[in-house]
């Protein structure tokens, strides 16, 4: 936008200073990438080096390694720099492996969609 | 060549080329020859509502951009599109509002394990839903009358 006066160059917001660091970055779908910031566009499109998905269902988590992924800015969320100093997670969290959080992640989303269903029926009977 | 002056925004005119008002268009002739005004009219009259929305459109991006740069260094909360509520300090904003947030604690540090050593963050514009303000963050007059200001066109 072609207004934007000279002051401003300062002030915008630019991912300059993530590059090559590693980020957590947030997608719309609820996803957690993590990797290295390679590249980066107006429109928040990223390129991340040795991605890996963090899922956590509960108390569990697993890194599945991806690597090299381009990402369509429209999905971004947010974009995180990971303090190195500091612990990633909470300590009482376990690491699982991928097949075992997959089967949890199905597990959890199964009882929501029961609880959907049985919240359906509630409704149905319209008992308040 | 013809010189056409508008009482719009100016980089509204520059981008187009053309008044967006009929009523204020100016145009001074050149040293060559004159083209009547008329001319551009049928291109006004059929584009004439997606000038005007494209120019509150941008009237409000302004405004806000403006807003937010004032509120650079203060303590935010950023309610996102997706629940989660970051609290930081302002460190940018961008014409997309874009914003980037420092010294950040999540609201709801159990339920989002995964942010707990994430310090700095950017945060798309687009996502955002509310951000929540410190209470003498606001001059509620002078934003008042940047919004009349705005409105007018001026």
């Amino acid at each position: 936008m072609s207004w934007a006066g000279p002051e401003d160059i300062y002030l915008s917001t630019s991912l300059a200073s993530y590059l090559d660091k590693k980020l957590l970055v947030l997608l719309r779908d609820g996803r957690k990438l993590m990797g290295i910031l390679r590249s980066f566009d107006q429109f928040a499109n990223a390129v991340l080096e040795g991605a890996c998905e963090r899922v956590i269902v509960g108390e569990l988590y697993c890194d599945i390694p991806l690597g090299l992924y381009v990402i369509r800015g429209e999905n971004v969320v947010l974009i995180g720099e990971l303090d190195l100093e500091r612990e990633e997670l909470p300590p009482h969290m376990t690491c699982v492996s991928a097949a075992e959080i997959r089967r949890a992640q199905k597990a959890e989303r199964e009882a929501s969609d029961l609880k959907g269903t049985m919240r359906k029926r509630m409704e149905f009977l319209d008992l308040d | 060549m013809v010189l056409i002056l508008s009482l719009s925004l100016p980089p509204f005119s520059v981008v187009y080329g053309l008044s967006v008002s009929p009523i204020a268009l100016v145009s001074f002739a050149g040293d060559d020859e004159y083209t009547p005004c008329c001319e551009f009219r049928p291109n006004i009259t059929s584009n004439y509502s997606s000038f005007v929305l494209a120019v509150l459109i941008i009237i409000f991006l302004q405004l806000f951009f403006s807003y937010f740069k004032d509120l650079v260094g203060r303590e935010v909360t950023v309610e996102l599109k997706n629940d989660l509520a970051i609290r930081g300090t302002l460190h940018s904003v961008d014409q997309y509002l874009n914003i980037k947030l420092e010294n950040t604690r999540v609201v709801d540090q159990d339920k989002y394990p995964h942010m707990l050593s994430v310090r700095n963050c950017f945060i798309r514009g687009s996502v955002v839903r509310y951000v929540q303000l410190p209470p003498d963050g606001v001059d509620v007059d002078l934003l008042h009358d940047a919004t009349r200001r705005e409105a007018r066109g001026g």
